[in-house]
Formats: structure tokens, sequence, C-alpha cells
């Protein structure tokens, strides 16, 4: 008999929504403030973020104190979109 | 006549939300790449178009003289066309909710128009003959319409029975949106389905002011999603 997990894991979409939610939020977003909130291991956390900051969501700046992060224009167009699907594909019955 | 006029007005309303929740979908789609999504889309462009078709047809019938052979020709391949397109459509909806029911984890071309022959300057034996040709279409039209609304109805009953398992599973005013617009349409099509029984114009109305009811809370569904903005 097969059992089906009611819980799905996270599409890379949800991920990457989660990383920018939280940068929007935070405003200068350190990696590990983001590692928390997004509840990422750190490899995935470098992975995401590269493609993030590749993609121009995101731009990657340094300091004193090491690297932070903080969101672009083109950023929270994508939350803004991203939002409007997930609130569509739900009435069908879809998660993001 | 006036009724004439306001079908095919709420079939043009009701064909511009189509359209538009097919055109979210595929935007969605583009984002979420879900093939329901895709599905979703391709059903309601299907839709839009009929729709679009139905009132075209529906005007050309009230503007032309009864008489006039060649434009019920065309008539009569146009309305072939838009239902065969609904109930492709509607097919489209509840086959993507198959798979996406199978597949949890990721989630007739219509025949041609028959040649017809102009009616001015004929002999008494022509009109009669064409006469009784035209009730033949007539009763094939009937008989098409009866069985393709038929066929829709329980297409819609079991999009309706799927909405009503994503409301339960997910409570959200969204699906609920979706399961009422979807109620409305098949409550229009079981109405549509006595208005061809009947043959009765009253019933037609009714239905296709439904119908639009229907469409009008999709619109509110799109309008609630952030798509539409107020």
């Amino acid at each position: 008999m097969v059992t089906l997990s009611a819980e799905r894991p996270r599409s890379s979409l949800k991920i990457y929504l989660d990383i920018l939610e939280t940068v929007r939020d935070e405003g200068n977003t350190r990696p590990t403030r983001i590692l928390y909130h997004a509840n990422l291991s750190h490899d995935r956390l470098v992975k995401y973020l590269g493609e993030l900051n590749t993609r121009q969501l995101l731009e990657e700046r340094q300091d004193s104190d090491g690297k932070y992060y903080t969101l672009t224009a083109k950023g929270l167009d994508f939350i803004n979109q991203v939002k409007k699907a997930e609130a569509f594909v739900m009435g069908f019955g879809l998660t993001i | 006549m006036a009724s004439d006029t306001v079908i095919s007005v709420l079939n043009i309303l009701s064909g511009v939300v189509a359209l538009l929740v097919s055109y979210y979908a595929y935007r969605s789609n583009r984002l979420v790449g879900n093939n329901l999504l895709r599905y979703i889309s391709i059903g309601f462009l299907l839709l839009g178009l009929s729709l679009f078709l139905e009132a075209g047809t529906e005007n050309l019938a009230r503007t032309t003289p009864v008489n006039a052979a060649s434009v019920r020709g065309v008539e009569l391949g146009a309305f072939l066309v838009y239902t065969t397109m609904q109930f492709a459509a509607y097919l489209v909806f509840a086959w993507g909710y198959v798979l996406s029911t199978l597949r949890r984890p990721d989630g007739q071309s219509p025949a041609g128009a028959p040649s017809t022959t102009p009616a001015t300057g004929a002999s008494p034996a022509l009109i009669g003959a064409l006469a009784v040709r035209m009730i033949a279409v007539g009763t094939f039209i009937l008989t098409i319409y009866l069985v393709s609304q038929l066929a829709i109805v329980i297409l819609l009953l079991f999009i309706v029975y799927h909405g009503v398992l994503v409301f339960t599973r997910t409570k959200s005013n969204l699906s609920l949106m979706v399961l009422f617009g979807f109620i409305l349409i098949f409550a229009a099509h079981i109405l549509l389905f006595g208005a061809g029984t009947f043959t009765s114009s009253g019933l037609l109305v009714i239905g296709d002011t439904i119908q639009f009811c229907g469409f009008l809370a999709l619109l509110f569904f799109l309008y609630w999603s952030g798509h539409v903005v107020g």
C-alpha cells in the first residue's frame, strides 16, 4: 500500500519567494538571517542566493561585517507576480 | 428580438471573462509550470472564442432574412463549430482535473456547412423542397444541440464535483469563488438543455443570464486574486 505524504517539499519557486520576502521585510539582510527565516541548509542557501543574484532579483553587497543582500526593483516585481500567481492557482486547488 | 440582443451581449461579456481567465492561467503557468493550468488556459480560450462565435451567429440570424439560404448555411457551420468548441473546452477542463488528480505530486472538427442554393426566383416546387430541407436541418441542429448540452452537463457535473473536493480541502475563498462560478455555469447548461428540449426562448435567456453570472463569479475571483484592478 502506498502512503502519500500530505506535505509536499517546497518548490524552487516557493523557496525563491521565501528568500525574497525575507529580504524585502528585513531590508539589508545578512545570509544567516535569510538562512534562519527561509529555513534552508547553508549549501542550498548559497545555491539559491547565487541564482537570485544572477537573475538580478537580489543584489549582493559587502561592508566591513561581511556580505548582505538587498532587494532589487526586479525582485519586488517578481514577488508581486508570484503572489498573484499563487492566489490564482489556489482557486483551482494548486500551490506554487 | 430584444432577448436575442440580450443573449448576444451576455455571451460577449462572458467570452471576455473567459479570455481573461485563459490569459492569467497562461501567465501563472509560465511561473508555476503546472499541467492543470495549461488545460485551464486552453479550456477557457476555447470557451471564450466559442462564446464570441455564438454571439456573432446570433447577430447574423437576427439581421438577415429567413430565406437567405446561404446565410443559414454559414450559421449552421458556425453553430457546429461553437458547439464543438464548448464541448471540447469542458472536456479539456475535466481531463486536466483527472490528470492533476492522478499526478498529484507535480502538479472533431465539425462538418462543413452544407452547400446551399439561393432562394431567390425559386419555383413553388423548389420552395417546397427548400422548406423540407430547412425542417430537416432544424431537426439536425436541435439534435446536435441537445446531445452537446447533455454531454456538457455531464462534464460540468464532474468539474463541480472536483471543485467541491478542492474547496473542502483548501477551505479558501478563492476556490469557493471558482466553485461558485462553475456551479452557476452547470445550472445554466441544465436550463439550456431544457430550452432545447421544450424549445423555450425564455429558458434560453435565463440560462444565458445564469451562465453570465457564473463568469461574473470568475471575474470576482480574478479581482480577489489581484489580477484585475478595480
